[in-house]
C-alpha cells in the first residue's frame, strides 16, 4: 500500500503541520468553487477547531 | 426485512445525546431507536455506561463509532476492536457502524474522518480490513459513506462505484448518509441521483439524515439544525429503494430540547413509509 501510505502521510502533514502545502494542486482535484489548496484548507481549520475542542464534535459525519 | 443481512427495519429512531439523558430518563418517550456514539461508552466506567443501560433495556440500539480509522495504512487497533465487542455484547446492540475514511496515519490522529483515495490499492486494502474487522465483532460491519471536501487526484473511480464494491468484496452492510451524499454532491459537482442509482441497497442496513451549514462555496456537514427539503426527499428515494429501512437523524451542535430534537425526526415519517 505504498501508493495509499504516502498519500496519508502528505495529507496528515499538510493538515495537522501545513507542511507541503504546495503539493496540494498536484494531489487534490479542484472543485466547482474552490481550488485544490482551499478545499485542503477545509480540513485545516477543521483540525484547528478539533484541537481545541473535544472528539468527537468536529467534523461529524 | 428487505437487506441481506436479516437486520430489521427499527423505524425511525435519533442519536443519543448526552443533554437529552435525563429527560429520557425521566419522560421515558416513545421512540422507535436509540444511535449511540461508541466511543462515548469506551474507556469509560460510571454513568456513561449507567446510562447506556438504562436506554438499551427499554429501546432498541445500534452502535455509530468515529475511531475504526478503516482506511488507514496504520494497523488496525485490536484493543479497540475488542473493546467495540464489549460493547456491542454489553447494549446488545443490532448492528454497528463506522465511516468510509481514515482518522489518522503513524500514529497521529487528526480527530477526522478523512477521504480516502478512490483507486484499486485502496480498495484492496480496506476490503481486507473490513473482513478482519468483520471477523473480530463476529457480525457485519456497516461503513457510511463519509461527507468530501476534497478528491484526491489519483482517483480512478467516483466514491459510490468504490462504497457498492467494496461492500461486495469485504461481504460488508452500507450506512447510507443522505445528507453526505448531498454535501459531497455540492462540494464535488456530481448528481446525488446518480449516486443513489449505484448503491446496493441490499446492502443498506441504515440510513442518515441531518442538518448542515451552507458556505456558498462548500457545505460543510455540521449536524446543525433542521433537515431540508432536498434532503428528505433524497431520503425518500433511498427508502424506497431499499424497500423500508431503519432511519436516524443526528444533531450533534447547538442541539434542542429532546422534544424538538424527535419532532425533527418524525418529519422523515412524512416522507417514507406506504409501498416502498
Amino acid at each position: 500500500v505504498s501508493g495509499l501510505r504516502d498519500t496519508q502521510e502528505w495529507f496528515a502533514r499538510a493538515v495537522m503541520a501545513g507542511e507541503r502545502l504546495d503539493e496540494a494542486p498536484q494531489r487534490l482535484t479542484a472543485g466547482p468553487k474552490l481550488g485544490a489548496r482551499e478545499r485542503l484548507d477545509v480540513y485545516r481549520r477543521g483540525y484547528g477547531r478539533a484541537s481545541s475542542s473535544a472528539w468527537p464534535t468536529t467534523t461529524p459525519c | 426485512v428487505s437487506n441481506r443481512f436479516g437486520l430489521p427495519d427499527l423505524g425511525v429512531g435519533l442519536g443519543l445525546r448526552t443533554v437529552h439523558y435525563a429527560r429520557i430518563a425521566e419522560a421515558r418517550p416513545e421512540v422507535d431507536w436509540f444511535e449511540i456514539l461508541s466511543e462515548n461508552y469506551m474507556q469509560t466506567a460510571g454513568r456513561p455506561l449507567e446510562w447506556l443501560d438504562l436506554v438499551a433495556a427499554r429501546y432498541p440500539v445500534a452502535m455509530h463509532g468515529v475511531s475504526l480509522s478503516i482506511g488507514s495504512t496504520d494497523p488496525l487497533d485490536r484493543a479497540y476492536l475488542a473493546e467495540l465487542r464489549a460493547l456491542r455484547d454489553r447494549s446488545g446492540a443490532r448492528w454497528v457502524s463506522d465511516h468510509l475514511c481514515w482518522t489518522g496515519v503513524g500514529g497521529k490522529n487528526t480527530h477526522d474522518l478523512l477521504p480516502m483515495p478512490y483507486t484499486e490499492e485502496a480498495l484492496r486494502h480496506v476490503a481486507a480490513r473490513v473482513r478482519a474487522v468483520q471477523d473480530l465483532l463476529g457480525a457485519p460491519l456497516a461503513l457510511e459513506n463519509p461527507s468530501t471536501y476534497v478528491e484526491h487526484a489519483g482517483g480512478t473511480m467516483p466514491e459510490w462505484e468504490f462504497l457498492a464494491r467494496l461492500a461486495e468484496e469485504a461481504d460488508c452492510a452500507i450506512l447510507l448518509d443522505v445528507n453526505n451524499v448531498y454535501v459531497s454532491a455540492y462540494n464535488h459537482g456530481f448528481d446525488p441521483h446518480t449516486y443513489l442509482a449505484a448503491v446496493p441497497f441490499d446492502r443498506v442496513v441504515q440510513l442518515h439524515v441531518a442538518g448542515h451549514t451552507h458556505h456558498g462555496t462548500h457545505i460543510i456537514d455540521s449536524h446543525i439544525g433542521p433537515v431540508i427539503e432536498p434532503v428528505w426527499k433524497l431520503l425518500a428515494e433511498a427508502w424506497r429503494r431499499a424497500g423500508g429501512v431503519s432511519v436516524l437523524l443526528e444533531w450533534d451542535a447547538e442541539i434542542p430540547s429532546f422534544e424538538e430534537t424527535h419532532a425533527e425526526a418524525l418529519r422523515a415519517k412524512e416522507f417514507i413509509g406506504g409501498t416502498p
